[in-house]
């Protein structure tokens, strides 16, 4: 989380806010905000976290611009901006006061920031979080959930390679073998579709790099049980368990 | 207790009444099609439809497994896409069901071209047209003591499903709930159309209407501003039209103390006379705080890809232990806990409703 960890830690950050209806979103107020010294930055890493919450994507990417304007460092801006207010917004989905909506438009603010900082964190030398592969398999197009999980993890400060829907086993296994990547997410929502999973995972075997990854799967007709049976690494029931799991996994891998 | 006929035994069911025995709705779509031996570009295309193919679904799996609900015609969910501009996916394998590659809404500044091919006559589009003659052969053949529903999803399904997809139209809710609100209003008017037409071709009972969005998706204060007054639109049309009552299957964790008051909303200002949960909701549950608490006939599901993956003697071992701690005094239907899968294997099927029929013969052994 980089040295602003203890202005913006998980968990350390209530932020009081009302269940979400139709409309705007309000605007969380964090606790800990009188209890921080105020310093160059600071107001700008509150909106960007403000807006994020908000799902505005363009005061985001504004609020972002002025961080980065101010001095702040792109790492400072994605631990203390982005990564905190989608820790805060995973949180409030596990909590039942954020629903798929809200997470959408948040998540979709966060990637608009995140555009912007890429190059500069390219720049820093910023490591990520770690590196995962995603996509839904083979046959099936829902890609709803795998797109929550894909803007969960970039929010988590994951590197995330989209191979998108309809993937089958064997361009997983190309992706595994170009992108190297810690974690391989698949994602089905018919269940016929989820033998699929079975087969990535057997023709990882094949190509010699199933213990170089770990496989997480997920999707509404998934189970925790199918996920053993099929011998993945992990199973999630939504997208913001899917950040921990990755996280768990990647430490593993 | 006489033997009713399948039309009396639904009856029964939706009425509050005890029948006979437990009837079975498999909610069969598109696993009728690969039943036939089909697939599904042997049925559809993207503007047209085979009617006799989409009845022979029916009664194909009607005598195969002699199950009590039927459905007038198979029917995927995606009617409308292709006249508004949109496209369809039709795939080639065994086992996946028609989806949509392309939605007409893709950006807000499509609405109003899209708004003005609306409304969609359900008998003037060609694959809609395909569906309600088939309804019509399958009445003819088995509609006197066969009950057969109306089928199609309320506002905000109906909306993803016809004009703006899923993340698009969440997303709307949150950031622009009016032109989510025209959207939704456009879906709702398809589906009361659509239903209509289904009961003018020869759907004879119940209108079930099937919600994605429920409390799976979205918040329970959201699913009241733009699922309820939907579902009491048509549940209301229907039942002054046809005479017909609603059995709303809806998706999300009723369980949990937000959405629960929800389903007695459904009920006293919806005017739904059925509940068809998903299976996150176990059987006990259903029968406490459904069928007791509320009141209300409720369907039992049985989770899909359990159907498709679990042994004979699970299927038979959940199905009867279901029935036995729900079924005692009425008010249920057996039911998978959405669309039967569309692959799942012909012994698991059978076994399914055997166990229906052996377990569910009243009266119901403790």
């Amino acid at each position: 989380m980089g040295r602003w960890a203890g202005l913006f830690r998980p968990g350390h950050c209530k932020a009081r806010v009302a269940p979400s209806s139709a409309g705007k979103l309000l605007i969380p107020q964090p606790n800990r905000l009188n209890q921080v010294r105020k310093g160059p930055g600071m107001n700008e890493l509150e909106g960007i976290y403000s807006a994020v919450m908000d799902g505005d994507a363009g005061k985001v990417q504004s609020t972002v611009g002025q961080a980065l304007n101010v001095g702040l460092s792109a790492e400072a801006i994605l631990d203390g901006g982005l990564i905190a207010a989608m820790t805060e917004v995973g949180r409030l989905f596990e909590e039942g006061e954020f629903f798929v909506p809200e997470m959408l438009v948040s998540a979709r603010a966060m990637q608009a920031g995140l555009a912007l900082l890429k190059p500069h964190l390219t720049a820093e030398g910023i490591p990520s979080a770690g590196k995962a592969v995603l996509g839904t398999v083979k046959g099936d197009l829902h890609d709803i959930g795998k797109n929550l999980v894909v803007m969960m993890l970039e929010g988590a400060g994951f590197e995330v390679v989209d191979l998108g829907t309809d993937v089958t086993p064997d361009r997983f296994v190309q992706a595994v073998r170009d992108h190297q990547p810690h974690v391989l997410g698949m994602s089905a929502l018919l269940t016929t579709t989820m033998p699929s999973m079975a087969s990535t995972i057997s023709a990882l075997k094949e190509a010699g790099l199933r213990d170089r990854v770990k496989v997480m799967v997920g999707g509404a007709p998934v189970t925790d049980a199918f996920a053993t049976r099929i011998g993945a690494d992990g199973y999630s029931p939504d997208a913001s368990s899917a950040v921990r799991l990755a996280k768990s996994l990647t430490s593993m891998a | 207790m006489t033997q009713l006929t399948k039309k009396e035994r639904v009856n029964a069911f939706i009425g509050g009444r005890q029948p006979d025995r437990v009837p079975v709705f498999p909610f069969i779509l598109t696993q009728g099609v690969y039943e036939c031996g089909w697939r599904l570009p042997d049925i559809t295309t993207q503007v047209s439809s085979d009617a006799d193919k989409c009845a022979e679904t029916v009664l194909k799996t009607l005598e195969a497994y002699d199950y009590d609900l039927a459905l007038g015609s198979y029917m995927d969910c995606f009617y409308g896409v292709v006249p508004l501009g949109g496209q369809l996916n039709i795939p080639e394998d065994v086992g996946e069901t028609v989806s949509a590659a392309r939605f007409p809404v893709r950006t807000k500044a499509d609405w109003t071209e899209v708004k003005s091919m609306l409304p969609i006559d359900p008998w003037k589009e060609p694959r809609v047209a395909a569906v309600l003659k088939a309804t019509k052969t399958v009445s003819a053949q088995i509609g006197h003591d066969t009950p057969i529903a109306a089928l199609w999803w309320p506002g905000p399904t109906a909306a993803l499903l016809m004009l703006r997809g899923p993340e698009a139209l969440a997303m709307d809710m949150v950031q622009d709930p009016d032109f989510a609100t025209e959207l939704i209003e456009a879906g709702n008017q398809f589906a009361i159309d659509f239903l209509r037409a289904q009961y003018e071709a020869g759907a004879n009972s119940i209108c079930i209407l099937g919600e994605v969005f429920g409390v799976e998706m979205i918040s329970p204060a959201m699913c009241e501003r733009f699922v309820l007054p939907y579902v009491a639109e048509i549940a209301d049309t229907i039942m002054k039209e046809f005479g017909q009552k609603t059995l709303l299957h809806i998706h999300g964790d009723f369980k949990k103390p937000r959405a629960y008051p929800l389903l007695d909303k459904f009920i006293t200002q919806a005017h739904v006379s059925g509940l068809f949960l998903d299976e996150k909701h176990s059987p006990e549950w259903i029968k406490t705080n459904v069928i007791d608490a509320l009141g209300t006939p409720a369907c039992v599901p049985i989770h899909g890809p359990n159907l498709v993956d679990w042994s004979l003697p699970e299927i038979e071992a959940f199905t009867r232990d279901a029935i036995r701690s729900t079924a005692g005094e009425g008010r249920v239907m057996m039911t998978p806990s959405c669309e039967i899968p569309a692959g799942v294997p012909h012994d698991n099927f059978k076994t399914w409703i055997e166990s229906c029929h052996k377990y569910g013969t009243y009266p119901i052994s403790a």
